[in-house]
């Protein structure tokens, strides 16, 4: 396996149950088919490879449907996570309302800094939808996290969003020499005054 | 739990026997070179290098953390105190030879100094040019690498620490000491299956 | 004992190192050790769960047997095992493999894959082995021993390699040579 792949980042797929998270992956993951690990450990597990400027890059998503039963255990599934996606239901409002709760499960479990992304999903069922795009557009707005709409029809925003967030984590990291992107990029470092000092661009020394 | 191996070590071995060492003028020169290097990249904005050195050692702190635990075994520390004890006793001496002195504890325990000797191994040569320079005397934190190693190390370990020089001898103050404030223990972030 | 296979996952359950020492086992797909990696990192937290709460336990303060543990390191110097999975899933026995998990206090797993126990996997054996724990225990000693290497060989060939990204995977001849050179 040693060649097999140059980066591994690992995203996680949040949301309430029922908003379709499995569903919208499936097409984008390495095969269609994967085994359902879910009702086991809480969580399954979807993985693509993609190319990046030459590189391999393993995406391996965890799928954490159900993980209310194993709340003990939520922080181990955010641990080191490079993004994560929040998905939500556009014909059901209550799972829109509870991103709120989903976020601040981030903010206490996750790395600070960590990539997000917000998917309203099942946007083909047009007449039944309740979460206006322009609602959802400006709370992400307001939050400054990418937001889109998608269906398991077209999978095609969906790719490019992964696409966007991979790139970025990588240019994170190579910019950041010794990246332990997992603790540093969001968390300010505090200096003798205690101010917080940007995260530089320009130092590579480890 | 098991009992590990026959090799065991005793007293500062782990110092003698158990890791790599250099001449420890090579050290010395090779980390000067580095500092002044910075101060001439960074125009002398001596603020900017203290920052860029505490930026280094951070780096180095994720990642030598885990020799220091590799070689030593050290487990979960059940209070800072304690911490800061291994700290001296045993990273500064098996990375440095040296054991600053702890001093100063505030009264929640949350905050202590650690007293390096004078000279500490990075400063064995130095003198700053506070005649080209007066600002260096005010601005300059030699031996910053140093906070942003002990930082960056005991993140990993789960600890937000803030680490600052209060006072170096280079500087003409009495002492050289390193300013220690625990923030916060960071328990979301300790891996299961511990204690 | 003899070992199969080594695994390092990062402290997100990320398999970045997988290294089939031995031949003997199957080879499976780059995605299904993946899929194992992360799967074992789950069941490793849970099994933790299990953790008795009261029965012969001091609740009163986890951490004491650590600290005893440091203050025996710094009153004789003596490296101690850097192991701290005590609650979580630490090994797995089938009649075929064992597998060890290793913790370090950052969160690193190390993982062994080796030969069976060499005891015949019925129940009267293992009774029997249970008042004379030789083999079991030894085994388990033997799996520690190669961790201990393992760790401190991670420490130096893989953390001091200037051009490694933390928690990236392992792509270093140097560091697959000293693992070699271990089992």
């Amino acid at each position: 396996m040693n060649n097999e792949y140059d980066y591994l980042f690992k995203l996680l797929l949040i949301g309430d149950s029922g908003v379709g998270k499995s569903c919208l992956l499936l097409r984008f993951a390495d095969d269609n088919y994967t085994p359902d690990y879910i009702s086991t450990i809480g969580v399954d597990f979807k993985i693509r490879t993609i190319d990046l400027d030459g590189k391999t890059i393993k995406l391996q998503i965890w799928d954490t449907a159900g993980q209310e039963r194993f709340r003990t255990i939520t922080s181990s599934y955010y641990r080191g996570a490079h993004g994560i996606i929040i998905v939500y239901d556009v014909t059901d409002q209550e799972s829109f309302n509870n991103v709120k709760q989903w976020l601040q499960e981030i903010d206490r479990y996750a790395t600070g800094g960590v990539m997000k992304l917000l998917v309203g999903n099942k946007a083909d069922l047009s007449d039944k939808k309740i979460v206006d795009y322009t609602a959802a557009k400006e709370f992400a707005d307001a939050l400054d996290i990418p937001f889109l709409e998608t269906s398991a029809l077209s999978s095609t925003n969906v790719e490019q969003a992964f696409y966007t967030m991979a790139r970025q984590i990588k240019a994170q990291m190579t910019n950041n020499n010794s990246s332990n992107s997992a603790y540093n990029s969001g968390k300010s470092n505090v200096n003798l005054k205690g101010q917080s000092l940007p995260q530089d661009q320009n130092s590579s020394c480890c | 739990m098991s009992k590990s191996s026959n090799n065991r070590y005793n007293g500062d071995d782990i110092w003698k026997n158990n890791t790599e060492k250099i001449n420890s003028e090579l050290f010395t020169l090779t980390y000067g070179s580095i500092v002044s290097q910075l101060c001439r990249d960074f125009n002398h904005n001596y603020h900017e290098v203290n920052n860029q050195l505490d930026k280094m050692g951070y780096n180095i702190g994720l990642r030598l953390i885990e020799e220091f635990l590799a070689k030593t075994g050290v487990g979960r520390c059940s209070t800072f105190k304690e911490t800061v004890e291994v700290i001296s006793k045993l990273g500064f001496k098996i990375f440095l030879n040296i054991t600053p002195q702890i001093e100063n504890w505030s009264s929640d325990n949350k905050s202590c100094s650690l007293i390096l000797p004078d000279p500490n191994p990075l400063t064995e040569f130095v003198e700053l040019p506070n005649l080209k320079d007066a600002e260096i005397l005010k601005e300059l934190w030699y031996s910053q690498i140093l906070c942003g190693v002990l930082r960056g190390a005991l993140q990993m370990v789960q600890l937000d620490v803030d680490v600052n020089f209060v006072k170096d001898t280079l500087r003409g103050d009495d002492k050289t000491e390193i300013r220690l404030k625990l923030n916060k223990f960071l328990k979301d972030e300790v891996p299961a299956g511990e204690d | 004992m003899k070992v199969y296979s080594i695994y390092i996952l990062n402290k997100a359950g990320g398999l970045i190192y997988q290294n089939d020492v031995n031949p003997g086992l199957n080879r499976l797909t780059a995605n299904d050790y993946l899929v194992l990696a992360g799967t074992l990192h789950g069941v490793h937290a849970i099994a933790s769960r299990l953790t008795p709460a009261l029965n012969g336990r001091d609740t009163t303060n986890p951490t004491e047997s650590h600290s005893n543990k440091n203050a025996a390191i710094l009153s004789t110097g003596k490296v101690q095992d850097a192991n701290s999975n005590k609650s979580g899933l630490q090994s797995i026995e089938t009649d075929l493999f064992n597998l060890y998990i290793f913790q370090t206090l950052t969160g690193i797993k190390f993982i062994l894959v080796t030969s069976p126990n060499p005891v015949v996997h019925n129940l009267q054996q293992i009774n029997r082995e249970l008042t004379n724990r030789g083999e079991l225990s030894k085994q388990y000693d033997q799996a520690n021993e190669v961790f201990k290497h393992l760790y401190i060989v991670y420490s130096d060939y893989v953390m001091k390699d200037p051009f490694y990204s933390l928690d990236m995977p392992i792509k270093s001849s140097l560091f697959d040579m000293k693992v070699k050179e271990i089992i």
